[in-house]
């Protein structure tokens, strides 16, 4: 590693149990075409897919770089940094991700929701990590930036809360009850 | 729903959107039957970009349907995401679009174009209208608009056009120092960014940074110190200043913690042989940091320093050792990654978490089984191989080709260390052999097999005939033919040759045609070198005449004919049998190869002879990258037993030879010596110089490394100019200049100096001569600029008389000393001024360039008194004895009594005078 980098994420990745994409950022920009990064992740998915990272984040050194990764369900999330990284580091990466998610979509991530929520999980990953730069690493702070409420991690208030997020739940479960009733 | 009545107007368009959102739940739950089953289930799939293009044109439509528009957005992102490419017409179609619905009010919307503004890749003229709309956001009072309008631009103008860079910069710059921590942090990472584009104006904001990084703010203060080192990079004073700082002062951020170490560990690494106490004390104290991250940052920091006391490492070992003991797999990785690098060369440093290492072999994961066995291997005792092997056989079988690579390295590391155990090591290796396993892993164990061999004479008998039983069922030619050239080189001179014969000749029957010549070759160098072999050999040989291979059959026919005329003493081109087969060629094949070719497209009356072969400085060059990285792999494999500097001496006399071979040097002839490498600019200077002084006959060639360490310059057509007023015994003959020199990679110029007379000694001023050109770090080189000369100065060259001298040892000094005798002695005293004895010794070898004899340069650091003999040979070939007599006189000074003697007064004369 060059001398005083700063600590970075060379690519992050999520996929689903095939080893297909749902999303896949490569900051460092490594491979020169689609192709030769499916083939990667095939490649990663196929070596890591037989082992247990359901409650702790696992560790393997691929193609020469320290890859952190951990499951959740149908889905695997992987950050892969240069072979000298400090892979704690990324591990304090990976966990904010996954903390962030599990926090926004109230329930451990899976495809669906993932698919369904396809924006959060962008914004999620935006807020993590700017071009390979670790921008945030506290969930709660990365959940308020995504969800446009709040620039820290501080709570945003209960009565904000209450307005904002419990009033949206309402809605939601009202809408269902009615198509609910009205199916019937 | 009262909740909902919040006021009349929002009343109605809530309930808009409330029924539409109620239609499009019923939709999707009459759906929801049909998804449960089919597993596959994606909101995306089958997906069409065109169809996605015809929905981006409600954006402009004047009612604006906030969620309508998040779905489609996601859409985009979605496709952008799976690889799907937009064309300049499409992006350009959905960028206004996007535009225009950054006026609209709803803030997840808003923070959605954001991303999509950074992924839609925006062309430069676009780039503006991006720069004059997010304006107005980086002005807003909401300070998350302001953050992101700051992300999304630093990004854009980082990636298209960091001229752009100029209008919001003084945004930019006031957001540094934003009370706002993600406005500030936002601005920092957008300067890291632009820092690699347009970094004259990010060092523009030093004084902002720098009040960014007293924020009470982890991130922002993390952020800082990043930006900051960035911008002082070249100024290793400013740098230092700002570490010691902060190393004073508690860093709230970890992140930031642990890159003031990468920061501190860079700064002893550059401070030379002095190290810093505080910043080492600072390394230490991190040690027991609360965060996982800093303990092991600062733990792998200390451990990687170079010329670290084992005394020093051992804080760290514990806290490494606690870490192997955690529940997290990272943990444990981390520690046994790190413990494994330390034991190359402080293996007993390591030996305390052996037994905690011993557990791990039985880690769920592989990759810290393996480290940890790895690590086990290059830390175990002598007495503890049985017991260790044992644990890896059961192993081995469980683990995947490429973990077991890593362990066969391993051992062979292991065999060397410990050579009385080959024998247990080889049939474990053996028995692996033979298993199940792919081309990389069987070759791996020929490769250590081989390399044991090489260095264990013991272990030849045993590791040719494991060889032998393995070529008899190998699938893989290439490693055959490496084995059977092998049993062809170390067969013949073993106890027993006549019984490798056989497991050669049965290549010769059974496999395909690339085996079948290289055996031939193999029985060939058994018939050459022993001549009662000879005969049935030739027979043998004979047999292969009529192969349905033209290769076997020609190599057959030749070593025929070189048998059978071997006893009437025939010879080929005037070289004997045993010289051509036994002997490596005098030029490297690549070389020869280029030569061949040139002759078929030119050819001449005269045939082409090996005398002829030339080599340019472009494969010079390429070998001496591929020697120095070998060099550099040889010595972090031999770990701490061999000593450095030998393969890094070695490896330039071999290229020196080469140098001869140039087309410009061909009249020079043989290389008499050749200098140490000197430097003629410090290291972490605009150029780096660094040159190595080669004698010839009446030439003297210097050969210049340059490294050129500014990112934003080419050089070209370099050359060292000198000065040669002060040497008047030297003529320029010719320099060869370094065509091109970019960035980072090494290039070497030559100069070649005629001696006219005597031996010409003093100093030449050196200047760096070269043609520059501007280049874009981000961009790379643009052609069609001409470029400016420019010249760079450098130290002044010094011809001393240790670079006329060759360091050649004798076995018995005593004797060669007498029998020079004293008739051309001169006897000099001198007080030197040295710290002791041993610096004292090592400056009077450097100066006279001899070699000590019968080991009497090794002495101890507190001796009083020393004599140290040396010898060399003087150039013309004259021999040069010296007895250096050392005897420490007060604090400062050393007292020496020089004596030399060779066949010739002026000779002695002139080497005693070089010390003074």
């Amino acid at each position: 590693m060059e001398k005083g980098n700063i600590p970075s994420i060379k690519s992050l990745l999520v996929l689903d149990s095939d080893g297909k994409r749902i999303i896949s950022r490569y900051y460092k920009g490594e491979f020169a075409s689609l192709a030769e990064e499916t083939a990667f992740e095939k490649k990663l998915s196929d070596k890591t897919i037989r082992t247990n990272a359901k409650n702790e984040a696992e560790i393997v050194m691929f193609d020469n770089m320290v890859t952190v990764y951990r499951n959740s369900a149908d889905v695997w999330f992987y950050v892969i940094g240069h072979h000298a990284e400090n892979e704690l580091i990324l591990v304090a990466a990976l966990t904010a991700l996954y903390d962030a998610l599990t926090s926004v979509l109230r329930q451990a991530p899976d495809k669906r929701a993932l698919m369904d929520n396809f924006d959060v999980l962008l914004l999620c990953i935006d807020e993590l990590c700017d071009g390979g730069v670790i921008l945030e690493t506290d969930p709660t702070t990365i959940v308020n930036r995504a969800g446009m409420k709040g620039s820290d991690g501080a709570p945003t208030g209960p009565e904000a809360a209450f307005t904002e997020q419990s009033f949206n739940n309402m809605f939601a479960s009202a809408r269902e009850q009615l198509a609910r009733s009205l199916l019937k | 729903m009262a909740m909902a009545t919040g006021g009349s107007s929002d009343l109605t368009a809530q309930g808009a959107q409330w029924l539409q959102g109620a239609k499009e739940a019923v939709m999707q739950m009459t759906k929801g039957e049909k998804k449960d089953e089919d597993e596959s289930y994606s909101p995306f799939q089958s997906l069409q970009k065109a169809a996605v293009l015809q929905e981006c044109r409600c954006f402009n439509d004047r009612e604006i349907n906030p969620r309508k528009c998040i779905s489609i957005l996601t859409k985009i992102l979605w496709l952008l995401a799976q690889g799907e490419k937009l064309t300049a017409l499409e992006t350009t179609e959905i960028f206004f679009g996007v535009t225009k619905l950054l006026m609209h009010k709803d803030q997840q919307l808003r923070r959605l174009l954001y991303l999509v503004l950074k992924e839609l890749k925006p062309s430069p003229e676009e780039v503006i209208i991006v720069c004059a709309t997010l304006t107005k956001d980086m002005n807003s009072k909401v300070d998350l608009n302001r953050a992101n309008a700051l992300r999304v631009l630093g990004a854009i103008i980082a990636r298209t056009d960091p001229t752009m860079l100029a209008q919001i910069e003084r945004h930019l710059k006031q957001a540094l120092v934003d009370k706002n921590c993600f406005v500030a942090a936002s601005a920092l990472v957008s300067g890291i960014h632009l820092m690699h584009v347009n970094p004259e104006v990010v060092r523009r904001w030093v004084n902002e940074v720098q009040t960014a990084l007293a924020s009470d703010n982890p991130s922002v203060q993390y952020h800082a110190l990043a930006l900051l080192h960035q911008i002082k990079r070249q100024d290793r004073l400013a740098v230092s200043k700002v570490v010691a700082s902060l190393t004073r002062t508690p860093l709230k951020s970890p992140l930031a913690h642990c890159l003031l170490i990468r920061f501190a560990k860079a700064m002893m690494e550059d401070g030379g042989s002095e190290r810093d106490r505080a910043l080492f004390d600072f390394l230490e104290a991190s040690l027991r940091h609360r965060s996982d991250m800093v303990i092991y940052e600062a733990a792998t920091a200390i451990c990687s320093l170079t010329s670290v006391a084992q005394r020093e490492l051992s804080p760290s070992i514990t806290v490494l050792q606690l870490f192997l003991c955690s529940p997290k797999p990272a943990c444990r990785f981390s520690a046994v990654r790190t413990l494994n690098k330390i034991a190359m060369a402080h293996p007993m440093a390591v030996t305390p978490c052996n037994m905690d290492m011993e557990g791990l072999i039985n880690d769920s994961n592989r990759s810290i089984a393996t480290l940890a066995i790895t690590t086990l291997l290059k830390t175990g005792s002598e007495s503890g191989v049985e017991r260790l092997m044992k644990q890896i056989t059961s192993f081995m079988s469980e683990i995947a080709d490429d973990f077991k690579i890593v362990v066969v390295d391993a051992i062979r590391a292991m065999c060397l260390k410990f050579p009385q155990k080959h024998r247990l090591l080889m049939t474990f290796l053996a028995n692996v052999l033979r298993e199940e396993g792919g081309f990389q892993y069987k070759k791996a164990i020929v490769d250590t097999l081989l390399s044991i061999i090489a260095r264990v004479p013991e272990a030849k008998e045993a590791g040719l005939s494991h060889l032998c039983e393995f070529i008899e069922d190998c699938e893989f030619t290439l490693l055959s033919t490496q084995i059977l050239y092998l049993l062809g080189v170390e067969g013949p001179s073993t106890q027993e040759p006549s019984k490798y014969i056989r497991f050669i000749y049965n290549r010769v029957v059974l496999e395909n045609a690339t085996v079948r010549a290289s055996a031939v070759s193999a029985l060939a160098k058994f018939g050459i070198s022993i001549a009662y072999l000879r005969p049935s050999i030739t027979v043998l040989l004979q047999r292969c005449l009529y192969d349905n291979d033209d290769e076997v059959r020609d190599r057959a026919i030749f070593f025929v004919t070189l048998l059978t005329g071997l006893d009437s003493g025939a010879t080929l081109a005037g070289k004997s049998a045993q010289s051509l087969l036994l002997e490596p060629l005098p030029v490297p094949l690549a070389a020869l190869e280029a030569s061949c070719r040139e002759y078929l497209a030119a050819p001449t009356e005269r045939p082409l002879s090996i005398d002829d072969v030339t080599i340019d400085a472009e494969m010079l060059a390429k070998m001496q990258k591929e020697a120095t990285s070998k060099a550099a792999a040889a010595s972090e494999d031999a770990g701490p037993a061999a000593d450095a500097p030998a393969p890094a001496m070695a490896a330039p006399a071999e290229e020196a030879d080469l140098l001869s071979r140039m087309p410009e040097f061909v009249h020079v002839g043989a290389r008499f010596t050749s200098s140490k490498r000197v430097p003629l600019s410090e290291v972490g200077t605009e150029y780096e110089v660094v040159c190595t002084k080669h004698l010839y006959a009446s030439h003297l060639i210097l050969a210049f490394q340059l490294n050129n360490t500014l990112e934003d310059q080419l050089l070209s057509s370099v050359t060292v100019a000198l000065d040669l007023a002060a040497v008047p015994g030297l003529a320029l003959e010719t320099h060869v200049p370094c065509a091109s020199l970019p960035f980072g990679q090494p290039g070497t110029a030559y100069a070649c100096l005629r001696r006219l007379e005597g031996v010409p000694v003093g100093t030449i001023p050196c200047t760096l001569k070269f043609v520059v050109k501007d280049v874009d770090p981000a961009t790379g080189p643009t052609d069609d600029e001409p470029g400016y000369e420019d010249e760079y100065q450098l130290e002044e060259l010094e011809v001393c008389a240790a670079d006329f001298m060759k360091r050649v040892a004798v076995l018995d000094f005593r004797a060669a000393w007498e029998s020079v005798g004293n008739g051309c002695e001169v006897v000099e005293t001198f007080s030197l001024s040295y710290n002791s004895i041993r610096q004292a010794m090592e400056a009077v070898i450097d100066f006279l360039g001899m070699s000590p004899c019968e080991n009497s340069a090794a002495a101890p650091d507190d001796v009083t008194k020393l004599t140290v003999l040396l010898s060399g040979v003087f150039l013309g070939g004259m021999q040069v004895f010296a007895i250096v007599n050392l005897r420490a006189d007060s604090n400062r000074a050393v007292g020496m009594r020089l004596t030399v003697r060779s066949s010739d007064m002026t000779v002695s004369q002139f080497v005693a005078s070089s010390v003074a």
